[in-house]
């Protein structure tokens, strides 16, 4: 068989909503229409039986559709419309209403055990008490108002109320106490069904008290149809099939619960203050007693029960507010330990907080910029003095678009007016309600500015020395491949000198860089032994030897006797660059001498020349690369302009310091630098102390 | 046509490079300065039809040079053209800015320097 579909089981439902309207009503206009008696009683009779032989096959049904403690339910319902119809047709058979009423009884026991059985949603503790209180003071309300309607019998004023004649209605009430607690205990899927089980009981509880305390068969009969027609809508409920086996945990419905208490409360306080002028029974005036002391304990229950969640609630507002407040600080401790400027902006654009590398960078306290537009705050304006467009920055992009920026590079202005160069990242903050601001961090890179524009700059000066011999080779050697000089051979020969002298200036010069670089990179380890100063000047002064001879300059090494801890192939290249150097600028008839002299534990050599002297604006800038005291030197002199630089890199690698000293131009100058001496050459130091080297 | 030429380099390989593939090549008059002072001074006692013009001297760089000739109205029209190894794309706009009739870049090719100096000038050879 295809399945049903949900719209499908809900249309079936409908229908048959109309066919329990229509049959409710026309058994309402027989009874109360102008037929004969025992016509009324007849058809009346024939209703409630077939009534109730459907609400008995619709529980079957249900049984077929359910599992667990529901179909136990639905059985006992079955079970229940059965015995009820069993007794029905035996007393109307045998005309014994006793065998009746006890088929009545055991038929009610049976829907009571059957909506004990529904699940519902689970009550622990006080929940479940305060359930019970209800149920208390509903059913002995209940109770109490069908007291009211035994005194109306015109019989009771005469003599009091047995028990036995409380046996129906306290079935009753207790079926009808029951089912408006399995109502509100329900759970929502299924709470239409249920909700009809417990309308038609409770109407059946009503009208069975009303026909046997007032002895009106119709009503009965009318109640007992009623009853019956619900709980067979309630079998056709859809959700009877779709219902989960289980029950389920939670807190049920109070609300509707709280309300059908106190109605019923106020209903049966309307009984008691129409009755107060009667002497009632002694057990309806315990009943009263009871209900209100039910209502009391509720009622403290509830105090008790709303003081423990207020205090419940205080001490997790309290727990909440600590985590917030450590959550709080935390960021604020992560925002202030970052080395990054980082503030936020609020969707206006306007500054909400600010860190302490932000504040520093900026030069101003950070809750001074609290509060501030953001883009009038920090963005620097144009060179010509036009503020930047608040549309195209990034914050306004992040604000309105939600776009995030990366390594933007900007231009922030201090509060002293200064420029900082800046790489930003920005990108919008968002909660559940869209864009609430924005976060922008920042650092300053000012040094990394600086760092390219040395590197440019090195780049360009590396460029240039490269290509001014690269120059002269390259035209001298295009003219003498050409025929353009066949007739010139001195220009010839000019030409293929130029082209040797540019070569070989082209060569120390690439030697000299990678030098250099290789030097400052550290890849050129030192090996540091135990050297004799005096030789190693004495290499180096045979290194520049032919130098020195072609400007006609003498070359005077002083003798010192020291030992040093060096590598010495490095001090040697370091010497024959100063000595170098010393010679290029060092007049024909010059003399360049080399002194050493012990200094505590250091050795300081002295390289001096009779030269041009240094200027003392330049004492410092003659050692970095390129850098000359004057432009044409490189050329004229024929270094490369890295000579001094090399020799300082030498120098410091071995932990001592080059410097050079001047009178100024035509003083000659000094170069001096500082080498540790060898442990054997001090009595004064342990010989097992060596000089670290920086290399490692 | 013959044209008279001002070559100002600090380095005398260049200085001879140029002079000496210029009067192989034309039939231009060429004569050398060693530094910008120089070039100022020839420039005012007879001024060429161009000057070919050193950036990075001593004393006195190639803009400076530049900057003494404009100053003078004897020496103002003469145009100069850079002969520079200094060729990154921000010194080529600075040059440009100053003013300079156009730029040659080192190394170049000795022969062809005449046609390059002929197309920035607009010279018919």
């Amino acid at each position: 068989m295809a399945p049903v579909s949900t719209a499908q089981q809900h249309e079936s439902f409908v229908r048959w909503c109309w066919v329990a309207a229509a049959a409710v009503l026309a058994l309402a206009v027989v009874a109360t229409g102008p037929f004969d008696p025992a016509v009324r009683h007849q058809v009346s009779r024939t209703a409630v039986l077939t009534a109730g032989a459907v609400a008995a096959i619709a529980c079957v049904w249900c049984v077929g559709r359910s599992a667990g403690r529901r179909r136990l339910a639905w059985g006992a319902l079955a079970l229940g419309h059965v015995v009820g119809l069993c007794g029905t047709l035996y007393a109307s058979q045998a005309g014994s209403p006793t065998i009746g009423d006890m088929a009545y009884q055991a038929a009610l026991l049976l829907g009571v055990v059957g909506l004990w059985l529904f699940p519902s949603v689970r009550l622990h503790g006080r929940q479940l008490l305060r359930l019970l209180l209800d149920s208390t003071v509903v059913g002995g309300s209940v109770l109490y108002i069908a007291m009211f309607a035994v005194t109306l019998r015109p019989d009771t004023w005469a003599q009091a109320p047995t028990p036995a004649w409380y046996n129906l209605p306290v079935l009753d009430v207790v079926l009808a106490t029951l089912a408006v607690f399995v109502m509100a205990r329900s759970d929502k899927a299924e709470r239409t069904p249920l909700v009809l089980l417990g309308s038609g009981v409770v109407l059946y509880a009503v009208s069975d008290v009303m026909a046997v305390l007032l002895t009106a068969a119709e009503i009965g009969w009318m109640g007992g149809f009623v009853g019956s027609v619900t709980t067979a809508l309630a079998a056709r409920h859809p959700s009877v099939s779709d219902s989960p086996a289980g029950t389920r945990s939670g807190d049920g419905t109070p609300v509707p619960g709280t309300v059908v208490s106190f109605c019923v409360v106020v209903a049966a306080a309307l009984v008691r203050v129409f009755q107060s002028a009667r002497e009632l029974p002694l057990a309806a005036n315990v009943l009263w007693v009871s209900v209100l002391v039910a209502i009391a304990v509720r009622q403290v229950l509830v105090v008790v029960d709303n003081e423990s969640l207020r205090h419940a609630l205080e001490r997790r507002v309290a727990e909440r507010t600590a985590q917030l407040r450590a959550l709080a600080a935390e960021r604020e401790r992560t925002l202030e330990s970052v080395a990054e400027g980082i503030y936020g902006v609020d969707s206006r654009g306007r500054v909400t907080f600010v860190n302490a590398a932000a504040a520093h960078m900026l030069g101003v306290a950070a809750d001074d910029l609290v509060g501030r537009p953001a883009h009038a705050t920090f963005h620097a304006p144009d060179e010509d003095g036009t503020p930047d467009t608040p549309d195209t920055c990034y914050v306004t992009e992040a604000l309105r678009d939600g776009v995030t920026v990366t390594a933007e590079e900007d231009v922030y202005v201090r509060a002293d007016g200064t420029k900082v160069p800046v790489e930003v990242t920005a990108g919008p903050l968002r909660d559940e309600t869209g864009i609430r601001g924005a976060v922008v961090a920042f650092r300053d890179i000012t040094e990394r500015r600086e760092v390219e524009r040395l590197k440019d700059e090195f780049v360009s000066v590396v460029s240039h020395e490269l290509r001014t011999p690269l120059t002269s080779i390259r035209g001298a050697l295009g003219l003498l491949d050409s025929k353009a000089l066949d007739g010139a051979p001195e220009r010839r020969a000019r030409l293929l000198e130029i082209a040797l002298d540019s070569s070989e200036r082209l060569a120390r010069l690439v030697n000299d860089i990678l030098d250099t670089e290789r030097l400052e990179a550290g890849r050129a380890r030192l090996e540091l032994e135990e050297r004799d100063l005096d030789a190693l000047v004495a290499d180096a002064v045979e290194q520049v030897t032919v130098l020195a001879d072609q400007a006609h300059v003498a070359l005077r090494p002083v003798p010192s006797h020291l030992r040093v801890s060096a590598d010495g192939e490095r001090i040697v290249r370091a010497l024959t660059n100063l000595l170098g150097n010393a010679v290029r600028f060092s007049s024909t008839g010059d003399t360049v001498t080399v002194t050493a002299a012990p200094v505590d534990d250091l050795v300081e050599v002295h390289v001096d020349d009779q030269g041009r002297g240094i200027p003392p604006d330049k004492l410092e800038a003659i050692f970095r690369r390129f850098e000359q005291v004057d432009a044409s030197d490189t050329r004229e002199r024929g270094g490369s302009g890295l000579g001094l630089a090399i020799a300082r890199t030498i120098v410091d690698q071995h932990g001592g310091s080059l410097w050079a000293v001047s009178g100024g131009e035509g003083q000659g100058s000094s170069f001096r630098f500082t080498l540790r001496r060898a442990p054997s050459d001090r009595a004064d130091v342990p010989p097992g102390l060596q000089p670290v080297s920086p290399t490692g | 046509m013959s044209h008279r030429i001002l070559v100002v380099d600090d380095d005398e390989s260049i200085r001879d490079v140029v002079r000496i593939g210029l009067e192989a090549v034309t039939t231009w008059a060429v004569t050398v300065a060693p530094d910008g002072e120089t070039a100022v001074a020839l420039c005012g006692a007879d001024p060429p039809d161009v000057v070919l013009l050193d950036v990075m001297m001593p004393k006195m760089d190639g803009p400076a040079t530049y900057a003494k000739l404009q100053d003078d109205p004897r020496t103002r029209t003469i145009p100069v053209i850079l002969l520079t190894a200094k060729v990154q794309p921000t010194e080529r706009r600075r040059y440009d800015e100053l003013g300079f009739a156009g730029t040659i870049a080192k190394p170049f090719d000795p022969l062809t320097l005449p046609d390059q100096i002929a197309d920035i000038l607009g010279w018919h050879r």
